[in-house]
């Protein structure tokens, strides 16, 4: 028997308020993609759109989908690289954003509790008032929720020094499958030997597992000065090598971005725009070795200066400041010049798609050279390789393996996934992972978790019904097949 | 359909999805769905253009409950308004424009205002004035400043401030016309390229070299407007009234005498400032004023949160505009000043008027109100 939407929505709205429910074409409409690579025509429309604004809103929601048995997809800021929140089977989107608040900001503990719905944007800008600050920083940060950056552990620009979201959740509360409100982790401190760690079960969970509402986040003292600068070198090898360096000569580097030369003019938009030329790099550079520093004045000049004479005797060249400055616009301020901000001005024709992985810190340059082999292979034109650094004080990476792609040619986007299951399988030959910020999506779906975790797969698939028996949370994502990459093809 | 022209952008966003438009859109900040941002707006777009949207009255609602303050098209590199615009033209030719339009596109034609007000009164604000006939200079008062009773006074001071400096205006009394953004926002391309035609030639007849004016809606749309539509031989100068009083200051033609101790914020209209990039010249005419002390909001320039009051959602939803309105005079009150300056008589008034419907301790002044006070 079909599911009767229009039933479920009215007893959703009878209960929560009709001003938050939303069954109209051109609401949904809205809805229906995220940033993943998908034909440019192609719809996914969700059957309602429900704007909770409260925990308890969100498990009323759920409760009626658990009974009827119909799809929840929890959304945040849609922009999204693997159509995790994408209604892949249609049901009943919860928009997060409506639960935008700060509940609690502890400036004695430096925690700060929100609604899960609140962007990291508006997050700090509350918090700079208190001379605070949350450094967890995606780019989509403007678009980008606390909820959505725990379920799909998205990268930090800052990763380095504070790591991923994972380092900065302190406990959260989750409404579950069943539409049960749980509590999970502590309250004031990160740090605890009790029980299990299951608040970090939700990290990467990619609303599989239920919809996050409300989270306790460690926050810091905001810091005085930062510097920032860029470097070339003729591997990754000799970057890395540089970084392990500053590490271990205990300087408290603030990020660490490692970029091939194509990649490098993608992300120096800002300065062609201004500039009216391409950002030049000396001849025969393989890898620019992005980094920075925070901190007091003094102290960031001091480990500027030793960083910069680490990567000096290790034959590295510095870049000049209006391309460190563009680059920096580009990465970190997002301030372009007004009606020439760089994704939409880059994607007029062809658009970014990327692989991304985890590969060891000492396989990368023979990672870009796969990274060429398998676009190449593939028909697909190269955009460029870039390496963050996602944990504190060591070289681990999560890279993000780029390419054009046409979303007006199926055949295209088909070659493309084709790249991204290639480039999955390659990282888990070396020891690395198949996604390291995308998370597994519409994408892979269960494909490479699959063949990443066979020997825990059983462990993993009890966990998803322990939250979720009736596996109504965001459905085709992390299980299942993929509707674009097959293993064995 | 209008909206197709714009179909590369349409689909530039729908590939795109990077949420730049979302936060600081004014009426997202109101509404908080995705249907109410500029992204959403677009795909709504795509909907039409696919016909997997009808037009109905609740997409209309979506399309017009929007200030059209080009937050969005700042943080983009599309031509977001321009979209939004034939999205409207196109909800009109399906009959389901909101009403509130309907009458002021009658109000237009009939009486060349959009505040339903008779033609007649329009220059009555002129009488005691000793204004020239025909000159270089034509002050174009617009309908706003024309009209509302929050703004009387007005046209009058910019006048004896035009006079003062030597520019002697003239102005073209009943003559004057709706410059006619109202047409333009609410998607009735062809009749503006109609109006643009008519009103050159009343330009024209005035003999004219610069026109000036206080209302950013009529700046844009007689600087850029009506120069992409008429080309060269559209060659007036045309100059809002901060633009004049900046250079009159620097030029030692208007002496700022009287101190005026208090502290004061600037708005920045979204037409003045974010679509025609005059920032520095009304922050100079105040920061000239002696005793003043200027302070900035924090969403100030380009990032400026609008005032509410564009892209005609005052008639539309009041209930929204003036919500809008209201988030941004808790910005100016944030700052400690005693008063919001702005340079757009529809900014001022719709501040005005929150603030004597709400009884709230804080003044609006339009810039010339308080330069006046200045001269003394």
């Amino acid at each position: 028997m079909a599911t009767n939407y229009s039933l479920i929505a009215k007893e959703i709205a009878d209960i929560i308020g009709a001003d938050k429910v939303f069954t109209e074409i051109h609401e949904r409409m809205a809805y229906s993609r995220d940033w993943s690579v998908r034909p440019f025509n192609e719809l996914s429309l969700p059957d309602i759109v429900v704007r909770p604004t409260s925990t308890e809103d969100v498990a009323v929601i759920v409760r009626i989908a658990y009974r009827h048995g119909v799809p929840v997809i929890p959304c945040g800021g849609l922009t999204g690289m693997v159509g995790g929140a994408v209604p892949t089977f249609g049901g009943i989107m919860i928009d997060t954003r409506g639960m935008n608040k700060i509940l609690e900001l502890d400036t004695d503990n430096l925690t700060v509790t929100v609604q899960a719905g609140i962007t990291i944007s508006k997050l700090n800008s509350e918090l700079e008032k208190y001379g605070l600050w949350f450094p967890h920083d995606p780019e989509s940060k403007q678009a980008a929720t606390i909820g959505a950056s725990i379920a799909t552990r998205n990268d930090s620009t800052f990763g380095i020094k504070y790591g991923k979201i994972e380092q900065a959740v302190i406990g959260l509360v989750l409404v579950d499958g069943v539409g049960e409100i749980v509590r999970l982790g502590q309250r004031k401190t990160l740090i605890s030997s009790s029980g299990y760690r299951l608040h970090w079960l939700l990290i990467g969970s990619e609303g599989t597992l239920g919809v996050i509402t409300e989270v306790t986040l460690r926050i810091f003292p905001k810091f005085k000065e930062r510097c920032v600068d860029m470097v070339a070198f003729k591997t990754f090898a000799d970057a890395v090598k540089a970084v392990n360096r500053i590490v271990q000569a205990g300087l408290s580097i603030e990020s660490v971005n490692i970029m091939c030369s194509s990649r490098f003019q993608y992300y120096t938009h800002a300065y062609r725009v201004k500039y009216g030329r391409e950002a030049k790099i000396p001849p025969g550079t393989k890898a620019i070795l992005c980094i920075t520093f925070n901190g007091d004045d003094e102290v960031v000049g001091f480990s500027r200066n030793y960083a910069l004479k680490i990567c000096r005797e290790l034959e590295g060249k510095v870049i000049e400041e209006e391309i460190v400055n563009a680059w920096w616009t580009s990465k970190h301020i997002l301030k372009f010049e007004p009606g020439k901000q760089k994704w939409p001005d880059s994607q007029r024709a062809e658009r970014f798609g990327a692989a991304d992985a985890s590969i060891p810190m000492g396989r990368l340059d023979e990672a870009y050279e796969k990274f060429r082999e398998v676009a190449l292979k593939n028909g697909l034109k190269i955009l460029g390789m870039n390496v963050y650094v996602q944990a504190p004080y060591s070289l681990h990476t999560s890279v993000s393996f780029a390419v054009y792609v046409n979303d007006k040619d199926l055949d295209n986007i088909k070659r493309f996934y084709n790249y991204v299951k290639e480039m999955g399988l390659y990282a888990l030959s070396i020891g690395g992972s198949s996604t390291s910020y995308q998370g597994d999506g519409e994408k892979y779906a269960g494909a490479l978790c699959e063949i990443e975790h066979k020997d825990s797969l059983k462990l993993i698939s009890s966990i998803k019904s322990i939250f979720d028996p009736k596996h109504i949370m965001n459905p085709g994502k992390k299980f299942g097949p993929s509707k674009w990459i097959k293993i064995g093809d | 359909m209008k909206i197709e022209k714009y179909i590369d952008n349409i689909y530039t966003c729908n590939r795109t999805r990077c949420g730049f438009c979302i936060d600081e859109c004014p009426s997202y900040r109101e509404v908080g769905v995705d249907f109410y941002t500029s992204r959403g707006r677009l795909m709504i777009g795509r909907g039409l253009i696919e016909g997997v949207i009808k037009p109905s009255p609740q997409a209309a609602k979506a399309i017009y409950e929007c200030t059209l303050c080009g937050y969005c098209e700042y943080k983009c590199a599309l031509e977001n308004v321009k979209v939004l615009e034939a999205l409207r033209g196109d909800i009109k030719e399906s009959g389901f424009e909101p009403e509130q339009c309907r009458y002021i596109i009658a109000s237009l034609h009939n009486s060349e205002n959009p505040y339903m007000k008779p033609k007649w009164s329009r220059g009555l604000w002129i009488r005691g004035l000793n204004i020239k006939k025909k000159g270089k200079t034509l002050y174009f008062a617009g309908c706003t400043v024309s009209y509302s009773s929050y703004l009387k006074g007005n046209a009058r001071n910019i006048v004896k401030i035009l006079q003062k400096i030597g520019l002697n205006p003239t102005y073209l009394a009943s003559n004057e016309f709706c410059c006619s953004a109202f047409l333009h926002m609410l998607g009735y391309e062809e009749e503006f390229q109609k109006k643009v035609e008519r009103n050159y030639r009343v330009i024209r007849n005035s003999r004219c070299e610069t026109i000036v004016t206080s209302c950013p809606f009529c700046y844009l749309t007689l600087k850029k407007e009506y120069s992409e539509i008429l080309g060269s031989k559209y060659d007036f100068k045309v100059l809002h009234i901060t633009q004049v009083l900046k250079e009159s200051i620097e030029d030692g033609k208007l002496n700022l005498t009287v101190e005026m101790n208090t502290t004061v914020t600037y708005h920045d209209p979204c037409h003045l400032g974010r679509f025609m990039r005059v920032f520095e010249e009304p922050r100079e005419v105040i920061r000239a004023i002696p005793g003043i002390n200027l302070v900035e909001m924090r969403k100030n320039r380009f990032d400026s949160h609008c005032c509410g009051g564009g892209g005609v959602l005052l008639a539309i939803n009041p209930g929204m505009a003036l919500s809008i309105n209201s988030k941004r005079l808790s910005e100016a009150i944030e700052t400690g000043a005693e008063a919001i300056i702005s340079s757009c008589p529809i900014c001022v008034e719709t501040f005005k008027r929150k603030i004597k419907y709400e009884n709230i301790k804080f003044k609006a002044y339009d810039i010339v109100e308080l330069l006046v006070k200045a001269v003394g």
